[in-house]
C-alpha cells in the first residue's frame, strides 16, 4: 500500500525529501510526474529528472538498492498505466525486502540527507544542464562521466562530515570512535572535525581521556 | 508580464494549532470498506488534534455546516478532512473555512476514498491502517500550514480560438457578441472544417453547406473578430488572464496576449487504408459518399455500407457517434431520391440516441434498407463487387453484389494534435482525444484554468452537440473575461534574502520569469515575481542556499509529512 | 465586474432559470460568475435535482453529491 505525498511538481522535489522518506522507514520512494515533454510547469519533470539520476547513483553508492527510488513519467490521464506500475513496483519493493531499520542504517542515511543540502552538492546539481549542456562562459563543456564524478564526489565528501556531525548529535565521540563507526581512516576523520569545529557546528568536550572527545554545539 | 492587481497585507498568525479533524463515511464509499469509528479515534489521539467527527457526507450542506460550527465553537485554526479528492472538493471545503472565518490555506485534504478505501475494497484492515497513516500525515501538515493571500491579476480582454470549423465560429461569434475580442485561427486556408464536406445535415436533412457558409460569412463580417487562416498557433507562454501567444499566419508572425484559448480542431475521418479493399473508386467512405451525393455524382443502383470500420475494434476501442446516423441519413436520402436502388447497411450494433434519431432509424427501414447484423468474429468479405456477409440473425453467410461500397470510418485525433497538446500543456485521453477536466461536471473546461475545449476535438459529436459544446466553453470562457481580473493561487516562492548568495540558479531553472535577481543594497538577490510564479517549486528544491520558501509545500510541511508515522530526528 | 467589455454595450438585468438540477444550478452559477443577477427556481423544497439522488456517476466514480 503506497502513501501520496502531494506536490505541486516533481520539481518540488528535493532529493533530501527521499533519502528522508527512507529514513523514516518507508521501504521506496516513488516519483511521479508528468510525461517530459509535457510537463504541467514547462520543466520542472526534467530538472527532477537530472536530480533524481544523481540520487540514484548516490543512493546505490551508500549499499543502498538504487531500486528503493523509482521515477516515472505518466500523465493524468493514463490510470490504468499509473495502477499497473504501483502494483508491478509494490512487488518489486516487497522482493527487496524492508528498509533496514537499525541506528547504523539511520545514521548514515540522515547524513545523506544532510550531504543533499549543502551548498556545494545543490550548486553542481543544480546546474548540470549548464555544465553539462552548454557550457560554462568560455563554452567549456564538462561530459557526463567528469559531471557526475564531481557531483558523487561531492556527495561523499559532505556524506562523511555529516555522518560525524550527525553522530556526534547522538552523543560526544573521540575520533577512534568515530573512526569505527564511519569506516574512515582516523587522520580522515580528523580532518572532518577540524572542519566542523571550524564551521562553529562542534567542539572539543574537557575530560582526561587519551582522546579528545567531541560535542556538537 | 501582468501586473498584480492586488497584494494584501500577510495574514495574522494563526496561533498554537488546534487541529479539527472531519471523516466523511462518503455513504458506504469510505464507510463501508474500512473502520471509520476506529479512525476517527485515532485521529483524536494525534498530536495538536483539539476536536474530530465523523459526516456521512462532509461535502453536503449538513457536514460543510457542521465545520462551521465546530470552526467558531471550537476555536479551531486549522482543518483536516479526511474524504475524497482534492480534484472535485478542495475549493469547496476551502471556502467553508473562508465563511466561518478561517483562511483557507488552514485547510488540509486527506484522500481516504480514491486513494484507500477505493483501492483496498477487500483489505479492511489494511485499508483501515493506511486510512489512519494517511490522516496522521495529513494532520503533522497541517499544523504547519501558514494562511495565505489571494494574488489577483487583470485579464485581458481577448479569446484565442484554435480551429474555424463549426465549433470554433459559434464559439468565435458567441464570445465577440459579449462585447470581447477574439481572435480566430484556422490551419487551413478557408475557415469550414469537416462540415465542407458534409451534404445534408440529420435529423433536419437541411444543407450542411448553408449552414457553414452563412456561419462563415458572418463571423468574417462580425465586429471585434479577427480571423487568421492559414496559421497556426506557434508559441504560448503564461496563465489564465495573460496569455502571450505567438501566431504564424501565411508566413506572417503575430504576437498578442489573450485573456483565454479555446481549443476547437476538431476531427478527422479515418482513411481505411487496407480495410475492405478500400479503393477510392466503388470502395470508399462514407466521407467520400457524402461527397458524392454532395455533387450529384451518385451512380449506382446497388449499394452497401459496412459500420464501425477500424472503430470498436484492438486497438481503437471508442465508438465515432456519429456514423450511424451518418449511415442512416444517406440511406434516407438515397433511398428518397433513387427507390430503386437497393440499400445494405451491415452493421454492429446501431447507436440512434435520443429523442429524433431513432425515429429516422424506424424510417430508414420503412423506405426498405436492409439492415443486416455482423459480428467482428466474422467481418464481412469484400471482393471486387459482392460483400459476403455472415449474418448474426440467420446464423447464415448472405452474398450481396454492389456498384458501391461505402465504409463508415470513425473520426479520429486531428493531425498535430500532440503538438497543440503539448504547446499549451493540456492533457489528450489515450485515443489522442483532448481530455476535460471532468467528464461530467466541467466538460468543456480544461484543468488548466483559462483554456477550454469543444467539439470533435474533445470526442466525435455531431453538429448539434458542437454547437452546445461551443456555446458553453464560449460561456465558461466569458466568465474571466467579464469578470476582468482573477484569483491566482497564493503558492509562490519567498526568498530570504539574508541567506540568498544571489547565484541566480533559480532564475535559470524558472520556466516562467517567476524568479529573477535584482539589485539591492546587499547586492544582487533573488526576488519572487508573485503573479507570474506558479509555485511549481523547482527553484525552491534547486536553491543551493536553500534560501527559498515555497509557500503551502514548505520543506518544513513536506518533511513533517513523511517523517509523522515515525518521528525521527532531523 | 466587467472590466473588459465595452460597458455600453454591457447587458443589464438579471436571468431566471427555471429548473435547480445539475443544469439549471451549473447554468446559474455560470451566469452569475459572468457578472448576472440569477434567479434560480425550483418547485421542490430544495435543489439538487435527480442528481442528488444518485450516489455514484460514471465514469469517475465521483460521489453524486
Amino acid at each position: 500500500m503506497i502513501r501520496i505525498i502531494r506536490v505541486m511538481c516533481t520539481g518540488r522535489v528535493d532529493p533530501a525529501f527521499v533519502v528522508w522518506a527512507l529514513a523514516n522507514e518507508f521501504d521506496a520512494v516513488l516519483v511521479v510526474g508528468c510525461r517530459i515533454g509535457d510537463c504541467h510547469y514547462s520543466s520542472g519533470n526534467l530538472a527532477a529528472r537530472r536530480r533524481m539520476r544523481i540520487l540514484q547513483a548516490f543512493i546505490k553508492k551508500n549499499g543502498l538498492p538504487p531500486e528503493r527510488l523509482r521515477v516515472e513519467w505518466i500523465s493524468s490521464a493514463e490510470a490504468t498505466k499509473f495502477s499497473k506500475l504501483v502494483e508491478e513496483y509494490a512487488g518489486q519493493v516487497k522482493a527487496l525486502g524492508p528498509m533496514q531499520k537499525d541506528d547504523g542504517t539511520r545514521l548514515r542515511l540522515l547524513a545523506m540527507k544532510r550531504a543533499l543540502e549543502e551548498e556545494k552538492v545543490r550548486w553542481l546539481i543544480g546546474n548540470e544542464k549548464k555544465l553539462v549542456e552548454e557550457g560554462n562562459v568560455f563554452g567549456d563543456k564538462l561530459d557526463q562521466e567528469r559531471f557526475d564524478a564531481a557531483v558523487l564526489g561531492a556527495l561523499e565528501d559532505e556524506f562523511n562530515k555529516n555522518l560525524i556531525a550527525v553522530a556526534l548529535e547522538k552523543a560526544p565521540a573521540s575520533v577512534p570512535e568515530l573512526a569505527a563507526l564511519s569506516g574512515l581512516k582516523e587522520p580522515a576523520v580528523g580532518e572532518y572535525l577540524v572542519a566542523l569545529e571550524q564551521a562553529g557546528r562542534i567542539a572539543p568536550v574537557a575530560g582526561h581521556e587519551e582522546y579528545a572527545r567531541y560535542t556538537k554545539i | 508580464m501582468p501586473d498584480e492587481v492586488t497584494q494584501k497585507e500577510a495574514a495574522p498568525d494563526p496561533g498554537a494549532p488546534r487541529i479539527g479533524v472531519f471523516v466523511c463515511h462518503c455513504g458506504a464509499n469510505i464507510a463501508g470498506f474500512v473502520d471509520i469509528e476506529a479512525i476517527e479515534n485515532h485521529a483524536r489521539a494525534l498530536p495538536n488534534v483539539a476536536f474530530t467527527q465523523r459526516n456521512l457526507y462532509t461535502c453536503s450542506e449538513t457536514g460543510l455546516r457542521e465545520i462551521k460550527t465546530a470552526i467558531a465553537a471550537q476555536k479551531l485554526n486549522r482543518v483536516v478532512v479526511a474524504s475524497c479528492s482534492p480534484r472535485t472538493h478542495e475549493p469547496l471545503f476551502r471556502s467553508a473555512c473562508r465563511e466561518a472565518g478561517l483562511n483557507p490555506f488552514l485547510f488540509e485534504f486527506v484522500n481516504i476514498r480514491d486513494q484507500c478505501s477505493w483501492v483496498h475494497m477487500q483489505q479492511r484492515e489494511g485499508a483501515t491502517r493506511k486510512a489512519k497513516e494517511l490522516i496522521q500525515m495529513g494532520v503533522a501538515r497541517a499544523a504547519l500550514l501558514e494562511p495565505q493571500e489571494d494574488i489577483t491579476v487583470g485579464v485581458a480582454g481577448k479569446a484565442l480560438i484554435i480551429g474555424g470549423g463549426i465549433s470554433g465560429i459559434t464559439a468565435t461569434m458567441s464570445i465577440a457578441r459579449r462585447g470581447f475580442q477574439v481572435i480566430l485561427v484556422e490551419r487551413e486556408k478557408e475557415l469550414g472544417g469537416i462540415l465542407k464536406n458534409v451534404h445534408k445535415l440529420y435529423p433536419t436533412m437541411g444543407s450542411a453547406g448553408d449552414l457553414i457558409g452563412k456561419n462563415i460569412r458572418a463571423v468574417q463580417k462580425m465586429p471585434r473578430v479577427q480571423v487568421l487562416t492559414s496559421a497556426r498557433l506557434v508559441e504560448v507562454s503564461g496563465f489564465v488572464g495573460n496569455y502571450k501567444v505567438t501566431i504564424d499566419s501565411e508566413g506572417k508572425r503575430i504576437e498578442d496576449t489573450v485573456g483565454v484559448i479555446v481549443v476547437a480542431t476538431g476531427a478527422r475521418l479515418l482513411t481505411p487504408e487496407g480495410l475492405f479493399q478500400y479503393n477510392g473508386r466503388n470502395i470508399v467512405t462514407q466521407g467520400e459518399l457524402e461527397l458524392l451525393l454532395k455533387q450529384g455524382r451518385l451512380d449506382a443502383d446497388s449499394i452497401v455500407m459496412i459500420q464501425c470500420v477500424g472503430a470498436r475494434v484492438p486497438g481503437r476501442e471508442y465508438c465515432s457517434r456519429v456514423c450511424c446516423m451518418t449511415a442512416i441519413k444517406n440511406a434516407i436520402l438515397i433511398r428518397e431520391a433513387q427507390p430503386e436502388t437497393a440499400v445494405f447497411v451491415l452493421y454492429r450494433d446501431i447507436q440512434t440516441y435520443g429523442t429524433l434519431y431513432e425515429e429516422d432509424y424506424r424510417r430508414a427501414r420503412e423506405l426498405g434498407v436492409s439492415f443486416i447484423r455482423y459480428n467482428l468474429s466474422k467481418p464481412p468479405v469484400v471482393s471486387s463487387d459482392k460483400v459476403i456477409v455472415h449474418d448474426e440473425l440467420l446464423g447464415e453467410d448472405v452474398p450481396i453484389p454492389f456498384d458501391l461500397l461505402a465504409l463508415a470510418t470513425p473520426l479520429i485525433p486531428q493531425a498535430g494534435f500532440d503538438e497543440l497538446s503539448k504547446a499549451l500543456k493540456v492533457p489528450v485521453d489515450e485515443n489522442g482525444f483532448f481530455l476535460e477536466a471532468h467528464a461530467k461536471l466541467r466538460p468543456v473546461d480544461f484543468a488548466t484554468d483559462g483554456i477550454f475545449l469543444c467539439g470533435c476535438a474533445r470526442w466525435p459529436s455531431d453538429i448539434g452537440e458542437s454547437v452546445s459544446q461551443a456555446l458553453a466553453a464560449a460561456a465558461r470562457a466569458s466568465i474571466p473575461l467579464s469578470q476582468g481580473h482573477v484569483k491566482v493561487e497564493p503558492i509562490v516562492s519567498q526568498v530570504d534574502q539574508n541567506r540568498c548568495i544571489g547565484c541566480g540558479l533559480c532564475e535559470t531553472v524558472c520556466s516562467y520569469v517567476g524568479i529573477h535577481l535584482t539589485d539591492t543594497p546587499k547586492g544582487k538577490k533573488a526576488e519572487t515575481i508573485r503573479a507570474s510564479c506558479k509555485g511549481c517549486g523547482t527553484c525552491g528544491a534547486s536553491c543551493p542556499q536553500k534560501a527559498i520558501r515555497m509557500s503551502h509545500f514548505t520543506d518544513g510541511q513536506i518533511e513533517a509529512q513523511i517523517c509523522a508515522l515515525v518521528g525521527t530526528d532531523k | 465586474m466587467n472590466g473588459n467589455a465595452d460597458k455600453s454595450k454591457m447587458p443589464i438585468g438579471s436571468v431566471l432559470v427555471v429548473g435547480g438540477g445539475i443544469t439549471g444550478i451549473q447554468s446559474s452559477l455560470d451566469l452569475a460568475d459572468g457578472g448576472y443577477l440569477v434567479y434560480l427556481l425550483d418547485e421542490l423544497p430544495s435543489i439538487g435535482g435527480i442528481m442528488a439522488q444518485l450516489d455514484k456517476t460514471f465514469p469517475t466514480n465521483d460521489c453524486a453529491m
